[in-house]
């Protein structure tokens, strides 16, 4: 950027916060220039958005700033009155979060919020403050911006929605924009849109951007810095070229090895074992030493220095001390080969499904008549054979999980057939789905609403095994599935909300392989996890399928999960199929118009990078 | 001595048990028990309850009965049948036998030595106060009551004191090491309120009617202590009586959905619209007319003064079920779409077991918070009913019949105020301590709360 010389908008000093003894946020430091963008990178809990909210002076009541400063061009923030800082937030640094159905006010149209802002800032009211509303709404590309104005959000989609925030956080003109996670709540189409658009805006405004996430493909898009976060605290900053070439420290490195994609096929992904320390923790050495796989002796109880790299790139690592010479050449271990057992040869497809259908009623009147239907599913026909993998893949609402959950029939299909086994099973109730129940689970995408949180770990598992009859050995059994996951045995006796998300993924995996499953529908099983763990999910679902010969119907939208596991593809949009293959073809030779967009939508990093 | 159990001794000691038995189960499961912690942690909680437990032992003592055995005729022989009296008492009724059996003739101050009202004197000269047959009989000259009143109540304060400070040594040296995130503190101070008060109660209590009397000339102390138990029964019985209720049907109204929840909607509906009172006096009314057609039903005028306060409960039961049962709906509706009622029903487990396994426990925090929230309510209602009349049993004391008994002489001057401030005082006591603790346990148990 041209402006690389000139002084920072934005410079963050050894700002460390506190949270009773924790420090989510210590000893972070950073400078944003104008019409750049600095990406914090790092899992969730690793203090990316307390480092935010800091800046904007924003933390929870329970949190302090202890020490550092931040210096908004030459205004020290941390020094200013309330009522001087609510000129900056909104006027010179504008935020947008994550989850724009929450963050737009439901009760008022969008041109009286934007309108709100023209006016607390600029001093805008009227007819003018309409008016700039309006070129707001289009300089964000939301179409038909004059109607939008006295549209209220319900009426708007997800994607809608954040433009519609983005513009509300450019309506103060400000000259640094703090977004964090803007587009994790989106769909992969959407992403792309989102970014493009936040993008060209920096360019024309020449605004500073303080971008959080824990997308590497974001970071590769959109960054000209990068700094990756570990439990609080900064442990590499880089421009980006430099860290996607060559990433330094462990825990980025794990970042990108923890990555499904195509190239890894048929190899074990790298996880990084344990997870991030909680919050309120006191650290000695290097926070990341635990789960660190080149550990030195001395980590765990001194902090490491900055040690400087080639060009601007610095790392927070005792393996790149130049007293310790030799060290910092180390390479990662290289992965581990899975072991590919030959697959099991099927005589017939495990799952046949034909035509189909669910529609939900539309009842409108007193007596609550059926006027119309929504087609969810809207005829879908594919068949998947035992020990196999077909990825379903789709925006949000395209009716993947209806679709899912219409062939365990939790959702009575309106027609078509569904055979699994060789056995009809639409139109079974009752007693007749019980065998059938046993063949075919789900595994669901939220680990933290579905266990129930008032039964013990072991009472979960044998749920299912009760319902079906299957009750011999039971606590032998329930130990057995635990270690299966990787979870110890003694922990049957626990509650759910003693684990973590992918702890609990793990238990509702065993969970659903309890009653000896031949088929398991898992839906969005990753996609509410970080990526290591995320990682640790798919290399366990790869082994149980290598195991037990598990067929899996897996149900996402993300497409390098759906690259590195699937053996074929199905591309669901709106209630249908549009293409259906063997994941070779479709991912290479994608034949649709909507797969080439969701594949250009999808980016890997590492492809970019290569 | 004969022990009677009437129906509402028995619901109500069901009722006891269920919740020791409850504490003992919460204790067992580490969610539960962890939830509690934080109440016996806040210091308001702890002194609510402190107070609540008071109210509670005093109604427990009151719900002890038994018939007197009357003293054997003279000249029947050895063998003859045991004859019991027809008047069932209580237990708290022997403990207070000098205030039950000593009344006046009518109304009198607090600690006064004479009636409130001039009457002609016996030997005909003019009209004057007379003497109490109870209160400071003891004083040769009334005009010493004063010190007597002070002298006693300073030997109450000081054996209150050195009571609580025995307690209170107790408590810090054996309780507070074993829980020490107890809030041992709240106890203590709200123990030295009420040690402190009854002692000085109970040292006057012997000489005088420290309450004053009412217009028959009953202690109103008596009468205000007998009170707590048909407000608690009130406050309780009707719970349990709704309970069952709500949580059938919102549960089976929001999981099962369709014709189901639009029946029980309905249903919930029209018996909302219906004005509260009014359905309660019919009810009670046609109860009257069931209860007075059957004497044989009842061996005692006591057991038909408990049918009525049962049938009370009953009724204000059937009226309050709605709220709660809406609640429910709502939250099972909420629950029904979770993944782990999902995963159940990829199981195949039946829509009973759901109901019970998954949904009863996860609305449990909404059932608790309203039943202690609707405690208060209801004891403030009987108090309302019996004012209009279409409450207890006009044999059955209560607060409501209290202040019903009282609100005329408010006009009076100089004015009675003992009864109506007395009442007041204990129901403010008695639901205030029950909104606090519901207060605490709603913070404790709602998951929303947690989060913030």
């Amino acid at each position: 950027m041209s402006a690389l010389n000139s002084k920072p908008l934005l410079r963050v000093n050894h700002l460390s916060v506190q949270i009773g003894a924790g420090r989510p946020v210590d000893d972070v430091s950073f400078e944003i220039k104008p019409g750049e963008t600095f990406a914090l990178l790092g899992e969730s809990g690793c203090g990316k958005s307390m480092t935010a909210l800091a800046v904007m002076r924003l933390l929870p009541p329970a949190a302090r700033l202890t020490a550092g400063g931040v210096t908004y061009g030459d205004e020290e923030l941390l020094a200013l009155t309330e009522a001087e800082m609510r000129a900056v937030r909104g006027g010179g640094i504008g935020m947008i979060f994550q989850e724009p159905a929450t963050s737009l006010n439901p009760v008022m149209s969008i041109g009286r919020q934007i309108e709100e802002v023209l006016d607390l800032h600029l001093g805008l009211r009227g007819g003018p403050a309409r008016q700039r509303a309006r070129e707001l709404l289009e300089a964000v590309g939301l179409p038909e911006a004059e109607r939008r104005l006295d549209e209220y959000p319900f009426q708007l989609s997800g994607g809608m929605k954040q433009r519609a925030m983005i513009a509300m956080a450019l309506a103060g003109e400000p000259e640094l924009l703090i977004a964090d996670e803007p587009t994790t709540a989106l769909d992969v189409t959407l992403q792309a849109q989102v970014l493009d658009l936040l993008k060209e805006l920096q360019l024309e405004r020449g605004m500073g951007m303080l971008l959080i996430t824990h997308d590497l493909g974001v970071v590769e898009r959109m960054a000209d810095h990068v700094g990756v976060m570990y439990a609080g605290q900064l442990v590499e900053v880089a421009p980006r070229e430099q860290f996607f070439a060559n990433p330094a420290h462990p825990y980025s490195r794990k970042l990108f090895a923890a990555l499904p994609e195509r190239a890894g096929r048929g190899q074990r992904l790298a996880t990084i074992p344990g997870l991030v320390p909680a919050l309120d923790v006191k650290h000695t050495g290097c926070r990341f030493t635990p789960r660190c796989s080149e550990a030195l002796d001395h980590c765990g109880n001194t902090l490491p220095e900055w040690f400087g790299m080639a060009g601007a790139q610095q790392v927070r690592c005792h393996l790149f001390d130049p007293q310790q010479v030799g060290l910092n050449t180390v390479i990662m271990s290289a992965p581990t080969a899975l072991v590919e057992e030959p697959r099991v040869a099927s005589s017939g497809p495990l799952l046949e499904v034909r035509d189909l259908q669910v529609h939900f009623p539309i009842r409108k009147g007193l007596l609550q008549r059926t006027v119309g239907h929504v087609p969810a599913v809207d005829g879908i026909s594919f068949s998947l054979a035992a020990g196999r993998t077909l990825a379903l893949v789709g925006e949000s609402g395209c009716g993947k999980t209806t679709a899912g959950k219409a062939i365990l029939q939790l959702i009575a299909p309106t027609g078509g057939s569904v055979t699994l086994g060789g056995q009809e099973i639409t139109g079974l109730t009752g007693a007749a789905l019980q065998p059938l129940r046993a063949q075919a689970q789900m595994v669901f995408q939220d680990p933290f609403s579905s266990l129930n949180p008032r039964l013990r770990i072991g009472a979960i598992i044998a749920e299912g095994m009760q319902a079906l009859g299957q009750t011999e050995n039971m606590a032998e059994r329930i130990a057995e599935l635990l270690e299966q996951v990787g979870l110890r045995a003694d922990m049957a006796t626990r509650y759910p909300h003693e684990f973590s998300g992918g702890q609990r993924q793990r238990i509702a995996i065993a969970r659903a392989l309890a009653v000896n499953p031949k088929l398991l529908i898992c839906d969005e099983p990753t996609s509410a996890l970080d990526v290591s763990v995320q990682a640790q999910i798919i290399n366990l679902l790869h082994d149980l399928q290598q195991k037990l010969g598990l067929a899996y119907l897996f149900i996402t939208h993300n497409m390098a999960v759906v690259d590195y596991l699937a053996d074929e593809v199905a591309v669901m949009y709106k209630g249908r199929i549009v293409e259906y293959g063997s994941a070779d073809d479709v991912l290479a030779h994608p034949q649709h118009a909507y797969t080439q967009t969701l594949l250009a939508a999808a980016f890997s990093p590492l492809r970019g990078a290569a | 001595m004969k022990f009677v159990l009437l129906w509402s001794d028995l619901l109500f000691f069901l009722l006891v048990a269920i919740c020791i038995g409850g504490a003992w189960w919460a204790y067992r499961s580490p969610q539960l028990a962890a939830s509690w912690r934080q109440v016996g942690a806040s210091r308001s909680g702890v002194a609510a309850a402190t107070v609540l437990v008071c109210f509670v032992l005093v109604a427990l003592l009151d719900s002890v009965h038994y018939r007197e055995r009357l003293p054997a005729q003279p000249g029947a022989d050895a063998g003859a049948t045991v004859q019991y009296a027809v008047e069932v008492k209580s237990a708290l009724d022997a403990l207070l036998s000098k205030q039950k059996t000593n009344t006046e003739k009518t109304y009198s101050a607090p600690l006064a030595t004479h009636l409130f009202a001039k009457e002609s004197r016996a030997d005909g000269q003019g009209r004057d106060y007379p003497r109490l047959k109870f209160g400071g009989s003891h004083l040769a000259d009334p005009a010493l009551s004063e010190a007597d009143v002070r002298e006693r109540a300073t030997f109450g304060l000081i054996a209150g004191l050195s009571i609580w400070g025995f307690l209170a040594f107790v408590i810090r040296r054996y309780a507070q090491p074993r829980a020490p995130w107890f809030a041992w503190n709240a106890l203590i101070w709200t123990l030295a309120g009420i040690v402190v008060i009854v002692s000085v109660v109970l040292a006057l209590m012997p000489y005088y009617h420290v309450f004053g009397t009412d217009k028959v000339g009953n202690d109103v102390l008596y009468l205000t202590l007998k009170s707590i138990r048909t407000a608690l029964m009130i406050g309780t019985l009707t719970t349990l009586a709704m309970l069952p209720a709500a949580l059938l049907l919102g549960i089976l109204a929001g999981y099962k959905g369709g014709w189901i929840d639009d029946l029980i909607q309905y249903v919930y509906t029209v018996l909302n619209s219906i004005p509260g009172v009014l359905l309660i006096a019919a009810a009670i009314l046609m109860m009257q007319v069931v209860i007075d057609a059957h004497p044989e039903w009842f061996a005692t005028a006591a057991e038909r003064a408990d049918a009525r306060l049962l049938s009370l409960c009953l009724i204000m039961g059937i009226t309050s079920w709605t709220g709660l049962c809406r609640l429910l709906r709502a939250e099972t509706l909420k629950l029904r779409e979770l993944e782990f009622v999902q995963a159940a029903r990829a199981f195949g487990v039946s829509g009973f077991s759901i109901m019970a396994r998954h949904i009863l426990p996860n609305v449990m925090h909404i059932v608790m918070i309203s039943v202690v929230m609707d405690f208060s309510g209801l004891v403030l209602a009987e108090a309302v009913l019996s004012y209009v009349g279409i409450g207890v049993d006009p044999s059955t004391i209560s607060f409501g019949t209290m202040i019903n008994a009282a609100r005329m002489e408010l006009a009076r001057e100089p004015m009675v105020w003992w009864s109506l401030i007395s009442a007041f005082c204990f129901m403010f006591v008695l639901v205030l301590a029950a909104n606090l603790f519901a207060d605490v346990v709603r913070d404790a148990f709602d998951p929303r709360g947690r989060a913030a």
